[in-house]
């Protein structure tokens, strides 16, 4: 059986942070293959990361432990983690859960500036 | 819609892997609108369905650590999901015909603080905050057990 479960893209790494597009779902069935795709660009020394979550049309708590874990790992190294455009059906479930208060979450890219602009001057 | 008079019960064998998993949220997904839950209930029952499912896969055939899925998957890995309509909730059981959890009861994290400490126990936590009956038991002939209930709000 051919499988799309997930995709992952990495966009761009011009700014100070990697912007990477997740399609699909994030499940107990596809956590391994985000986990260690988000290992390769933590290996390269990324800080912060973006993920674009326009597409992701499903997360459980495999997800949501993976995206904990990274957000831990980056937060140690002075970095952060952001969750961007998550749809509606994903934001719903992480918000009744509690955790837009533990993750970063933009909704739009005009948020996920603002938040690095704000993160860059707390730094000086 | 179901007509309030229709109740019904069903039952499917799934092949034991987390594969099956993105199979048996939208059917879940389907019986439930039909019956007339909202968007956000239909979310609950679509991820506590899904956590329920890989408890009961990473407990029966997994490394036996919670949320622990790596496992070679065996044609004879099966687990069964047994629906059943009523006119004013679902309920909802999945159990394995592996091991099981014999070591002990599934224990959740009690709040967000406690799963970022510990870092397992949300699949749990996350069942009982959306479903308003849960029981997780272990019968001797099918390894794990967890049996759910939403009841209808309108």
């Amino acid at each position: 059986m051919k499988t799309f479960d997930l995709n992952i893209r990495l966009e761009t790494r011009e700014k100070n942070y990697s912007l990477i597009e997740i399609s699909g779902y994030l499940d107990a069935h596809t956590v391994n293959m985000f986990e260690n795709r988000m290992e390769e660009i933590l290996e390269s020394g990324e800080q912060n990361m973006v993920l674009d979550l326009l597409d992701l049309n499903y997360i459980s708590s495999a997800g949501i432990g993976a995206l904990m874990s990274l957000t831990q790992r980056l937060r140690k190294k002075h970095g952060d983690l952001v969750l961007l455009r998550p749809n509606r059906k994903v934001y719903k479930i992480l918000d009744l859960l509690g955790f837009t208060k533990i993750f970063v979450v933009a909704l739009d890219e005009k948020e996920m500036e603002d938040f690095f602009k704000s993160k860059k001057q707390e730094q000086k | 819609m179901y007509d309030m008079g229709d109740e019904f019960s069903l039952e499917i064998h799934c092949p034991g892997t987390t594969r099956i998993l993105s199979h048996i949220r939208p059917f879940i997904c389907s019986i439930a609108r039909d019956m007339g839950f909202s968007d956000e209930e239909i979310a609950q029952i679509e991820i506590s369905v899904d956590e329920a499912c890989s408890n009961v896969l990473s407990h029966a055939y997994g490394n036996s650590l919670p949320g622990d899925y790596r496992f070679d998957f065996q044609p004879s890995y099966q687990i069964r999901i047994a629906l059943k309509v009523a006119k004013d909730h679902l309920q909802i059981t999945i159990n394995d015909f592996g091991v099981g959890n014999k070591k002990g009861p599934h224990v959740g994290v009690r709040n967000l603080e406690e799963y970022a400490q510990k870092g397992h126990g949300l699949g749990t936590y996350i069942i009982k905050k959306f479903m308003d009956k849960v029981e997780i038991s272990y019968p001797e002939d099918s390894g794990t057990q967890v049996s759910m209930v939403k009841f209808l709000s309108r």
